[in-house]
């Protein structure tokens, strides 16, 4: 299958007690991507390096194959194609709703006011006066569906959101993978959507490439049907226990037998061994990549 | 198009298998294209990786052909392929329910029987 | 040009173009008028600090956790910049407005050293108040703008001193406008490790 990318990157950041070591990051284009970690695993310092909101770091960045971190600081039309959302404060907390469409205005030159608008109303944000509302007055999911509406209004190609599902309730996060179905939709492939997530659960159904985070570094990384071909999860009986401890990722165990995920090529260890095999979830990959990850991190 | 999200099967496959007895079925023209990867995930609510892979499955079996930047679409299916495909479906569902008619001890002329009635009974249809 | 007056109005909402841009300016002339620019100044300067409030307050934050919204665009850094400057004309128009006005109400020339003691006071006071958010930081700004003005309008008097402020003026907004960009492309560097990663 060939893929484009809509992100290339190799970066380094480090603090005092913490470091960001990518030697390479890659976002296929045309598809969704979720970036699955712990807080604190550096989700949040990787996506304000690539929306150009932090300069501090070493490395590059690609866009769409054809334009350096470099050039988006000095050419407009990169930033153009990136809707960025994020947790931090985003807007001034004095400003009232309707400025924000003003000074979306200036910043971006495909900001549609109309689209905007309709947005607003779609996604409910603030009720009846909406536009009189000020950004401090306003909930976390309101917020949250105002920066959504944001980016929605204008023409890009790369939508980073930094924890979009965190501030919504169930219904809403439903809405928001139908918005990232659509935006894919809207140009064939040429779109490409890199969100990321504490509890991937949520955004399993709209998620197809995951870069699962540890510790600074990306420990696993691959589209979705193939990460469900490479682990596996399994299920046994108690005095297999031993064994399978060896064999498997996460395993929890009690008297009446263990469950847990382990890497598909490692089945053979397990032979002779009473287990039934399933297809993981996302959700269970995920975290059996991210324990095993501390684990690793601990013996050091 | 119905799929099942727990069913043990995975997803793309239960897709693909569906279009293709669409396919075998004659219910697209030879030269067809199916719905977009990302149209099709649209409408099921899945991940577009999902329905990219029940395509590429379908295209492994011949059934349908990618044309990049436009799609999958529908190959001929001469009425050859057809009949095997489908006699090879009856000897699996045979061999299945050989397998269960013995684990519930019938007879060979027990499931004769059951297999004489069953198609008496599509005759009334 | 007309950029930078849109940017200003930008950071504007519609109760503030109304009551900050209209009515208020209006009625603090009047005040003027009847009770000369050197009594007005000190109504001028707690206004000014106040009303910068739903403004700019926020804005020379260093951390990075703010007005990301801004920072995605190219022209983000731009606005602000743009916006600054057409502050800091309208507020030394709208001065020599009110200095005209106490002038030609009462004649004396203490009305200009008055109307520039009212710009060096809020605009070096701005950038402090500037760093943090929150109505309550501006009050206590204005109350230290007040005491500063009434030091300056105690000592300070004569034409010389007029144009000394004016040339003040001059240096202290440009300084204001550089320092903010300072700060604003400051933020885009953290250096401390913040939680939130």
């Amino acid at each position: 299958m060939e893929v484009n990318y809509a992100i290339e990157a190799s970066l380094h950041k480090s603090y005092s007690k913490f470091e960001l070591n990518i030697p390479r990051l890659m976002v296929p284009k045309g598809f969704a991507t979720a970036l699955i970690g712990e807080n604190g695993a550096g989700k949040t310092t990787l996506l304000n390096i690539l929306a150009g909101i932090r300069l501090d770091y070493q490395g590059k960045i690609t866009y769409l194959g054809r334009y350096s971190d470099r050039q988006r600081e000095e050419l407009s039309e990169v930033k153009e194609k990136i809707g960025y959302t994020g947790p931090g404060g985003y807007y001034l907390p004095q400003w009232k709703i309707a400025q924000v469409a003003q000074i979306s205005e200036l910043l971006f030159s495909t900001f549609r006011k109309e689209c905007f608008d309709m947005w607003c109303r779609q996604l409910a944000i603030g009720g009846d006066g909406a536009a009189n509302k000020r950004i401090s007055s306003l909930s976390d999911g309101n917020r949250e569906k105002l920066m959504i509406a944001g980016v929605l209004s204008r023409d890009t190609e790369i939508l980073l959101m930094d924890e979009p599902a965190s501030p919504l309730d169930p219904l809403m996060r439903e809405r928001l993978c139908e918005i990232i179905r659509d935006y894919l939709l809207e140009d064939e492939g040429e779109r490409s959507v890199f969100f990321s997530t504490h509890n991937i659960a949520d955004m399993e159904d709209v998620t197809d490439y995951a870069i699962i985070m540890a510790n600074g570094q990306i420990a696993e990384a691959g589209f979705v049907e193939d990460l469900k071909e490479k682990y596996v999860y399994v299920r046994g009986e108690a005095e297999d226990i031993p064994q399978a401890k060896k064999t498997l990722f996460r395993i929890s165990s009690g008297k009446y037998g263990f469950e847990g995920v382990c890497l598909a090529k490692k089945l053979e260890q397990l032979a002779g061994c009473d287990i039934s095999l399933e297809t993981p979830s996302l959700s269970q990959i995920s975290v059996a990549v991210m324990e095993h990850s501390r684990n690793m991190e601990r013996q050091g | 198009m119905k799929i099942t999200q727990n069913s043990g099967e995975p997803i793309y496959h239960q897709i693909a298998s569906q279009f293709k007895n669409d396919i075998l079925a004659g219910k697209y023209a030879q030269g067809e294209y199916l719905p977009s990867i990302r149209r099709l995930a649209k409408d099921l609510k899945i991940s577009v990786i999902t329905t990219m892979k029940a395509y590429e499955e379908l295209a492994g079996e011949g059934l349908v052909t990618a044309v990049q930047g436009k799609g999958f679409y529908v190959n001929a299916q001469d009425s050859e392929m057809l009949k095997e495909q489908h006699l090879r479906k009856v000897e699996a569902s045979l061999t299945e329910a050989i397998a269960a008619a013995e684990i519930a001890g019938l007879t060979d002329a027990e499931l004769m029987d059951i297999l004489q009635t069953l198609l008496a009974m599509k005759e009334e249809e | 040009m007309v950029r930078t007056w849109k940017s200003y109005l930008a950071f504007t909402s519609s109760g503030y173009r109304i009551l900050g841009l209209a009515v208020l300016p209006v009625l603090l002339l009047a005040l003027t008028v009847s009770q000369g620019m050197e009594a007005a100044g000190a109504v001028v300067v707690c206004f000014e600090i106040l009303a910068d409030f739903w403004l700019f307050s926020g804005i020379l934050k260093k951390e990075t956790g703010s007005m990301e919204y801004l920072k995605t665009s190219i022209y983000g850094t731009d606005i602000i910049k743009k916006g600054l400057v057409a502050d800091c004309i309208r507020r030394f128009v709208y001065l020599g407005i009110l200095s005209f006005a106490g002038y030609l109400s009462n004649g004396r020339l203490g009305s200009f050293t008055a109307g520039l003691s009212v710009y060096l006071t809020v605009m070096v006071l701005l950038n402090v108040s500037r760093h943090l958010s929150g109505f309550m930081i501006h009050l206590p700004v204005s109350y230290v703008g007040l005491i500063i003005y009434c030091i300056l309008m105690k000592f300070i008097s004569g034409t010389a001193a007029v144009v000394i402020m004016s040339l003040l003026a001059v240096i202290v907004s440009i300084v204001t406008v550089w320092y903010a960009m300072y700060c604003v492309k400051g933020s885009y560097y953290e250096k401390r490790y913040d939680e939130s990663v």
